[in-house]
């Protein structure tokens, strides 16, 4: 399982984010990401992190609950 | 033929996707990333903004969790430049004389400072996390300080230190700050907000020389107009040049450059390049290119340009000082760039038609 933790004071509404792991990240009204689900198994979310020019970003693998 | 044993040289965020994307990418041989600096792979981004304002410390701006590396076995050999390039014999030789052959060489050595082609005695220049940290030791409230050139980063180590209370001079070649990147209306814009935020702006400033102060304390700038302006210390912020002494002289078969040493200029283009350049190593098809994407916090400002606006013809501006937008257009119309200032929720719309413009 992976845990998403988005700062949004680092988010600049860059949005690759959602095209990469549109399942597991939105654009808010203000136009910025939040997560959708904590946690997830969805590898794309990976991607996500990755995408992010803001280092925004961060995914962490822990253990099922 | 996959290669066995990949070298890249240069740890900056090109040469690290490079790496991690051979591994997203199932590759399971051999992976070394050389980097220059002592410090694993990190945001160079932040070093004129969040890390100069105090806000985000070096171990908040690293890339990548530090157990990251190892658990992808790729091998991190930190603060060991690569000296040289045997193209015949395949290896890269290391400052501590160490060959390393390689099957696949990746050349991801990224850009350096600019320098003034005056002598320039004292003055900072911002590329590492080492001169960030040298010159985030001089902004001390209350002392004085002077950036030579008006870029995004000048500006944004303008805005830092003014924030923090220092009183800060800027001068620009130009008629007004970045006029050049995103044109003279938006540059109007920006002269006015640096007066605004107190910082004293040259514009059409040339430096004919920098003379130690009085007492040998301090810097002083010398204009061509004759005019002095002395500062306590002064950071030299002219844009950068590509690192390019371990380039082959001609293409080699199995050497690829990626990021700025190969012109990338931006986060977004480096990052692409990388992971293009590691779907190549394995000979995978590359995604496509995004479109050219920089931000920057400056001046009370979120700046955003996405697009490339040398190419436009026409800039419509529209807005308020401190919220507004700029759209760049060739003659025929099409949208090529777009700059927004403090308009996060417009950024992903823009990017996804800029992309399909492309």
């Amino acid at each position: 399982m992976f845990k998403i933790v988005i700062d949004r004071s680092l988010c600049s509404g860059f949005g690759a984010c959602i095209d990469a792991a549109p399942l597991a990240i939105e654009l808010d009204d203000e136009g910025l990401a939040r997560v959708v689900v904590r946690e997830t198994d969805d590898e794309a979310v990976l991607d996500a992190a990755s995408a992010c020019p803001m280092g925004a970003i961060e995914v962490r693998e822990v253990e099922a609950a | 033929m996959k290669p066995r044993r990949v070298v890249v040289v240069g740890a900056g965020l090109a040469g690290a996707r490079v790496a991690e994307t051979l591994r997203a990418r199932g590759f399971d041989g051999d992976v070394v990333l050389l980097g220059a600096e002592p410090v694993a792979p990190y945001e160079r981004p932040a070093l004129s903004k969040e890390y100069l304002a105090g806000t985000r410390r070096a171990s908040q701006l690293a890339l990548r969790p530090p157990g990251f590396w190892p658990s992808r076995a790729i091998e991190l050999r930190l603060g060991e430049p690569v000296v040289g390039v045997d193209y015949g014999r395949r290896v890269v030789v290391t400052c501590r004389g160490a060959e390393l052959a390689w099957d696949a060489l990746v050349l991801a050595t990224g850009a350096r400072a600019r320098r003034l082609p005056i002598d320039a005695p004292g003055a900072h220049s911002l590329r590492t996390l080492a001169d960030a940290a040298a010159l985030r030791r001089e902004l001390a409230p209350g002392r004085r300080l002077l950036l030579i050139g008006g870029g995004f980063v000048g500006a944004e180590v303008a805005s830092t230190a003014s924030a923090l209370g220092l009183e800060v001079a800027v001068l620009e070649a130009g008629p007004a700050p970045l006029a050049r990147q995103l044109g003279d209306q938006v540059g109007t814009v920006l002269a006015a907000r640096y007066r605004e935020h107190g910082i004293e702006l040259h514009t059409n400033a040339s430096v004919r020389s920098i003379e130690r102060g009085p007492t040998s304390k301090g810097v002083v700038a010398v204009l061509g107009d004759g005019r002095r302006v002395p500062a306590d210390t002064a950071l030299v912020a002219v844009g950068v040049e590509p690192e390019r002494t371990l380039l082959p002289p001609c293409p080699v078969q199995a050497v690829y450059a990626c990021g700025d040493v190969a012109g990338a200029g931006h986060w977004t283009s480096a990052a692409h390049d990388a992971v293009a350049v590691a779907h190549r190593i394995l000979g995978l098809e590359p995604p496509p290119a995004p479109p050219p994407y920089v931000w920057s916090d400056q001046l009370g400002l979120r700046l955003q340009l996405v697009g490339a606006p040398g190419d436009a013809a026409d800039v419509e501006l529209e807005g308020s000082e401190g919220s507004f937008a700029a759209r760049y257009r060739r003659s025929d119309g099409r949208l090529v760039a777009a700059l927004l200032a403090n308009r996060p929720d417009e950024v992903a719309g823009l990017r996804r038609e800029l992309a399909f413009a492309a």
